[in-house]
């Protein structure tokens, strides 16, 4: 099911195609927040996976049903700049399918080992795992949950 | 007070068969959809007196109205179309080229069948086990010969859902570990979006004039897939993908059980179907993979083999096999987009392999039952 959506993010006008390639299945709301108050400052994740603290902004605006929802909250989101991946030094794990990344298995800073499973990728209805194809400590990750990538993507960077 | 026990040995039999069938879908997840209700209705329909059977008992009802009339698998058709996305295929249509010696096996169970001294309606209706496709198979079969579609529906529906177990060792037996290792290039082609529209009335049409009796197969099929390519009814390619295929498979499922009856089933006939139905899935499967050694040796090696299995039906379940025979060795081989594209391709070849036999069957001088 393809949708198409026109966002407006820091004046620039972007056109994406949005397909949806899971059954749609409700959204899990989002969790109680019980700790004491605070300010809101970027709208609500709409998923109960936590994030780590240093997320980078979404790279593909497209990409995240999250950024996608019509919040007022859109304009703080910035587009970076499509290099980040590149800037990086490091080993850049990229998407070997299209797909939707249905799980994020680490979080940046953690060390991982040769084998390890980093993410879970369904394409075509399918899950699969994408491995570390080397040990060494998480530096970046480039995708949300949720976050539908074409083949060639850039997920993670390992260092 | 004999009444009391009129429980024939074949019956105690029978609901075994429906308890079985009901227990590897639960426990062991082999087509639980299908195998649920079929299994089900096998139980059902064996309880001495239940009559469900008989005129007027509801098994019967679904049957007189969705089997004999072939509505059923017509109606999970559109549904199916509605399902598939034809877009991996577009990217990379050379795939195709493995679904023809894939269907090789509807020929081989076909002719032995007809050599082991079955009528040609009845060889058709065995041979079309190796389309690997539930519908197909059931219209098929209920066109020529109905007394056998509870064998050839559950042989067919066993096997499909048993295919890795076949594909794997037959895979790792024709295919060498070297070309099992050969990583492919993910380059998809681009195609114009308006081919999505077109291409299931194109179909439809080439289909439809060259095997006019397979128009209610192929027709209904790309029926569905153009209620989602269309883009302006998807509240109605929702409805076929969901609502459609989930009731016709309750009532297609059930009623097939239903006819699981005793003095049908338990024959030799079908030992013999189950045992023709494994030669059609073991020679449609070799027959791919070798046609896609073959295509391997003349691209230089830029084929992986292991595709050539998925030239079947059998979708989605022949596709991921294949990708995971390949990520079992190699955890960055990643065939799985070729997978799929040659199986949605599997899956149109099955259903003009059924409008060919519908259509030409007769040159067999097998004669619709109807």
């Amino acid at each position: 099911m393809k949708r198409r959506f026109k966002i407006t993010v820091g004046g620039k006008t972007y056109e994406v195609e949005v397909e949806e390639t899971t059954p749609a299945e409700p959204e899990p709301a989002p969790p109680p927040y019980i700790g004491p108050p605070r300010i809101l400052t970027e709208p609500p994740k709409r998923t109960p996976t936590p994030r780590p603290a240093l997320s980078p902004p979404p790279k593909k605006i497209e990409a995240s049903r999250a950024a996608v929802a019509p919040t007022p909250q859109l304009q703080q989101i910035q587009p970076s700049p499509p290099e980040t991946a590149a800037a990086v030094t490091g080993e850049t794990i990229k998407a070997p399918l299209p797909g939707v990344v249905v799980s994020i298995k680490v979080k940046e800073g953690d060390q991982v080992k040769q084998g390890d499973t980093l993410l879970i990728l369904e394409s075509m209805k399918m899950e699969n795992s994408l491995a570390a194809p080397r040990s060494g400590v998480v530096k970046r990750i480039l995708v949300q949950h949720r976050a539908s990538v074409q083949h060639g993507d850039p997920l993670i960077v390992l260092e | 007070m004999s009444a009391l026990l009129p429980f024939p040995f074949s019956n105690i039999v029978m609901i075994g068969v429906g308890v079985l069938l009901v227990y590897v879908a639960v426990w062991k997840r082999y087509e639980p959809l299908l195998l649920v209700p079929i299994g089900f209705g096998a139980i059902l329909v064996n309880l001495p007196f239940s009559g469900l059977n008989e005129p007027g008992g509801f098994l019967r009802i679904l049957y007189d109205v969705g089997i004999a009339t072939e509505l059923f698998p017509i109606l999970i058709f559109i549904g199916l179309g509605a399902m598939i996305d034809f877009s991996a295929l577009f990217e990379r249509p050379w795939v195709m080229v493995f679904s023809i010696p894939a269907q090789l096996g509807i020929l081989a169970a076909l002719l032995l069948s007809l050599a082991l001294g079955f009528n040609p309606a009845e060889a058709i209706s065995i041979g079309i086990i190796g389309a690997m496709d539930g519908p197909t198979a059931i219209y098929v079969t209920s066109t020529y010969a109905p007394s056998l579609l509870p064998a050839v529906t559950v042989c067919a529906y066993s096997y499909m859902s048993l295919i890795p177990l076949l594909q794997i060792p037959l895979s790792k037996l024709i295919v060498s570990k070297r070309e099992r290792a050969i990583r492919m290039d993910y380059k998809p082609s681009r195609y114009p979006k308006v081919m999505k529209i077109v291409f299931p009335i194109l179909v439809t049409v080439i289909v439809g004039s060259l095997a006019p009796k397979g128009i209610p197969l192929i027709g209904s099929l790309m029926f569905g897939n153009f209620l989602r390519e269309s883009g302006v009814v998807d509240r109605l390619a929702k409805s076929a993908q969901n609502e459609l295929a989930n009731i016709t498979t309750i009532l297609l499922g059930i009623a097939i059980g239903g006819t699981m009856v005793a003095d049908q089933f338990l024959r030799l006939q079908t030992i013999l179907i189950f045992a023709l139905g494994l030669v059609a899935f073991i020679v449609g499967l070799s027959c791919g993979l070798l046609s896609a050694k073959l295509l391997n040796i003349i691209t230089k090696g830029k084929v992986n083999p292991l595709l050539g299995a998925t030239g079947v039906s059998a979708f989605p379940m022949a596709g991921r096999t294949a990708h995971l025979i390949a990520r079992e060795e190699d955890q960055g081989n990643w065939l799985l987009m070729h997978a799929m594209a040659a199986n949605v391709g599997g899956q149109i070849a099955s259903v003009i392999a059924g409008a060919a036999l519908l259509t030409y069957g007769e040159m067999l001088g097998a004669l619709p039952a109807v």
